[in-house]
């Protein structure tokens, strides 16, 4: 007995005992209908729920379909929100008829019904001749329209029970659900490689840079550490990252950040445009790499600082250019120098060659003797020149050997200043000497120190005033060490100098110094000959009052 | 002797809904009734088949294709669609529009049954956009929350009209002028007699409550949706229930709702349109 029926039942007539038998059958068969509904819809929900394949997936409710409905043809459409037309995604046995007939049925708008009043449709089949029936079943998730499914069956529409009608939209609710999933899934893949491809991207960005790069959270993690950051720090990435930066970087690395950090944590970032840098030396056994570290803020998309960024430079190369570009224009200056003080002598000697030649024959003995006096003057004066640039590259390339003997350094100075009387005179200016009672000799190259005391006395003469100058030598022995000190009333050094004076090529200031003749070498070439000695030399001095070279010599 | 003592008599003699529309209703309540059954039943009053096709075919459905037959029309709207038209038109002829008696009314009946019909299509527009699981029960709980009135029209024509007199003269709500006439009020009357009528739970609740959905056990969200309509279809002045003022809308009924204030333009708009799609409801109101 079919459940339907129950209510035509005429039980009036009907025992008792017939009546609990009727109503016993008629339980069993509403239990087994229900259990028969539930248990489709579980296999049904449970075989859908794990495709992600969206074709795999269709032909699956395809054939649970047909197990269901016991169609004939079904036509699975999914809808094109662009163009607004339902296309095909999924068929079984649809002729060429019945696809006229499913496209008939979109066109005339059935499928649209269906999807806005969220009914499904069972529709007589007009045109043909046995009974059969479209039954149009709308796929929508969440207020979205996926799709519809189109199901033709050789069956009368009257047959259809009200619970077939629910039983259609729960299946097409939840091949819906399914095919949404499908759908996300896709998406989810497709997001995946992109965010895979643009991981990529930024990490090949990130290890091609040049900088080194150390980015870390606000607690002090370290989440990205590049490979020029491994090279400068000499720290492999995989041992830092995770970690708190002062537990992993090295001492003066990582005081920075902490100085870094503390400016993040005590101002307001966001105001400020430009960020402080810092330089550090790193110490990395055997040498100091010097480093410049720059730092930004990272932030999130509300533009809250959720991290920090430190930009590592090594500043080895670019403190290279910079020295390189000094010594260069030094150089310029030098053959400026040189040319002007080989050609001076040099014109002096063709001037009074030429005229010597003219006067070749005469009587006038007295100026040709006068004439070769100076050309051989001048020629002295280029054989200094000359040997002192020669001195010079002998000192640099190590050739240079002491011939120590024991030396009276007062004789030395002594007799330096009797050869530079005559210069000093010129210029009015005084030597003073002030020498002990008693000193010990000294173990060293004697003519080279004589070439030290010569090159400092007649610095300390022509670099004094103009008029009335004084020059103070004085030597003074101690336990361990002598020290001679040259002390004039000049034009002194400027402080910015100081340090460079000893620099081969170097001059104080060009326009300065134009007026008197040098080649930058003199005091460079002190300095190799006092340090080949194991000595050292000082200067102070004061613009307009004077300078102190003081030179110590060890015993 | 008091109206409500009168009442439970009269009920007695109340008409009885058609015995076509209590069939339906019955078979509507068995899942495992076919829809050539429900046809069948249908076809024994050839007026309603008319009516139910003429409303299936109508803009409020909006189906692209002709429905020609009732079977069709329940394999297409659904049982409990064609269920609830065969209801609303049924009640529609009980209380018909007397004005082709050609008396002048101080209560239009009319304009009732188009608050009627407004408060119907904006329970269902309400339930649609909370995606209430069937909104077509809603439509039907809407067009007959106010049933008590015409109730009391019909049978205690000179009470109804005192209180449609102080509600005027007093501006009061018709509720309120209610309980200065009659020991019992149009919310009460339409319930007992949607219960003897066997209506669905649903609609006796909307009737009942909807001046005070959280009453309801069970049904509180449409009764809400119910009573919101009512206030919406007063601001909207779209027909008329007896008087001119706008009940406060209860709080609890505006949370359920889920709406911003900022809403409310939009739903107005598209409750016009809903409220016209369902114009030929009212053709069945009127006396032929």
């Amino acid at each position: 007995m079919a459940i339907q029926n129950l209510r035509e039942i005429d039980l009036t007539n009907v025992s008792d005992t017939q009546k609990i038998d009727i109503l016993k059958k008629v339980n069993t068969d509403l239990k087994s209908s229900l259990d028969d509904v539930i248990s489709i819809l579980a296999k049904f929900s449970e075989a859908i729920s794990i495709k992600f394949d969206l074709k795999a997936l269709l032909e699956l409710v395809c054939g649970i379909l047909k197990e269901i409905i016991k169609y004939k043809s079904i036509a699975v459409t999914i809808y094109d929100e662009k163009r607004e037309t339902f296309n095909y995604m999924a068929l079984r046995d649809v002729d060429a008829a019945t696809d006229v007939k499913i496209k008939n049925l979109i066109k005339e708008g059935l499928a649209q019904w269906a999807v806005t009043q969220k009914r499904s449709i069972v529709m007589p089949d007009m045109e043909s001749n046995i009974e059969s029936t479209f039954i149009i079943v709308p796929l929508i998730s969440q207020m979205e329209t996926i799709g519809v499914v189109f199901m033709y069956c050789n069956k009368s529409a009257e047959s259809f029970m009200q619970q077939d009608l629910e039983f259609l939209n729960i299946l097409g609710a939840q091949s819906a659900i399914a095919v949404k999933n499908t759908f996300l899934y896709q998406e989810m893949g497709a997001k995946n490689r992109d965010l895979d491809n643009l991981k990529n991207y930024l990490n090949d960005v990130i290890n091609h840079m040049v900088t080194g790069l150390i980015v870390m959270d606000l607690e002090g993690v370290i989440k990205t550490f590049n490979h020029i950051s491994e090279g400068l720090l000499f720290i492999k990435s995989t041992a830092v990252v995770g970690k708190k930066y002062e537990s992993v970087l090295p001492r003066s690395i990582s005081e920075t950040i902490t100085q870094a950090m503390n400016f993040v944590r005590t101002n307001n970032v966001r105001n400020i445009s430009h960020m402080p840098e810092y330089e550090v030396d790193y110490d990395e056994p055997g040498k100091v790499i010097p480093l410049r570290m720059s730092f930004n803020c990272l932030k999130d998309n509300t533009s809250n600082v959720i991290g920090v960024i430190f930009m590592i430079q090594d500043l080895t190369e670019s403190r290279e250019i910079k020295r390189l570009k000094e010594i260069d224009k030094i150089k310029s200056e030098l053959v400026a120098n040189v040319s002007h003080e080989l050609r001076t002598p040099l014109t002096s000697i063709k001037a009074y060659a030429e005229t010597l030649l003219d006067i070749a024959g005469t009587e006038d003995v007295d100026t040709q003797k006068e004439f070769l006096g100076i050309i051989c003057q001048e020629s002295e004066r280029l054989t200094n020149l000359i040997s002192n640039l020669l001195d010079l590259s002998r000192l640099e390339s190590g050739d240079f050997k002491l011939d120590r003997s024991a030396v009276d350094l007062s004789e030395i100075i002594k007799k330096s200043a009797m050869l530079l009387k005559e210069l000093a005179s010129r210029t009015s200016v005084s030597i003073l000497i002030e020498l002990p009672q008693d000193v010990s000799k000294f173990l060293g190259d004697a003519s080279k120190i004589e070439q030290v005391v010569i090159n400092l006395i007649s610095n300390a003469i022509k670099y004094n005033k103009p008029e009335g100058g004084k020059v103070t030598v004085s030597l003074r022995e101690f336990p361990d060490k002598f020290e001679i000190t040259i002390k004039d009333t000049g034009i002194g050094v400027p402080q910015e100098s100081v340090d460079k004076i000893f620099d081969k090529f170097y001059r104080v200031d060009s326009s300065l110094t134009y007026q008197v003749s040098g080649t930058g070498l003199g005091l460079a070439i002190v300095k190799h000959i006092i340090d080949l000695h194991g000595g050292q030399i000082n200067v102070e001095s004061q613009v307009n009052i004077g300078s102190k070279f003081s030179i110590t010599l060890p015993k | 002797m008091a109206i409500s003592e009168t009442l439970l008599k009269k009920i007695e003699s109340l008409p009885t809904l058609p015995i076509v529309v209590t069939r339906i209703m019955q078979l509507v309540e068995n899942p495992k009734t076919a829809a050539v059954e429900i046809s069948k039943v249908v076809s024994l009053d050839p007026a309603l088949t008319v009516k139910i096709l003429k409303i299936v075919n109508s803009a409020y459905y909006g189906f692209p294709k002709q429905i020609t037959t009732i079977t069709h029309a329940i394999m297409i709207l659904g049982f409990e669609d064609v269920k609830n038209i065969a209801l609303g038109v049924s009640v529609f002829d009980i209380f018909k529009s007397k004005s082709a008696k050609g008396a002048v009314e101080e209560f239009d009946r009319i304009a009732f049954w188009q608050h009627s019909i407004g408060v119907g299509a904006c329970t269902k527009l309400l339930a649609k956009k909370l995606r209430y699981k069937n909104p077509e029960e809603a439509f039907i709980c809407g067009i007959l929350h106010d049933i008590g009135k015409i109730i009391l029209d019909q049978y205690f024509h000179e009470e109804f009209m005192q209180i449609i007199g102080i509600a005027k003269n007093e501006n009061l709500l018709f509720v309120n002028a209610e309980k200065k006439v009659t020991d019992i009020e149009h919310p009460e009357i339409g319930r007992i007699v949607a219960k003897k009528w066997g209506l669905p739970q649903t609609i006796i609740d909307s009737i009942a409550f909807h001046h005070n959905p959280s009453l309801s056990e069970g049904h509180a969200l449409l009764v809400s949706l119910v009573h919101a309509s009512d206030v919406f279809c007063r601001i909207q002045k779209i027909g008329n229930g007896g008087d001119d003022l706008v009940p406060q809308l209860q709080k609890t009924a505006w949370d359920n709702l889920k709406l911003q204030p900022t809403d409310l333009a939009k739903l107005y708009e598209e409750l016009h349109e809903e409220v016209k799609k369902a114009d030929t409801f009212m053709e069945f109101t009127k006396a032929q």
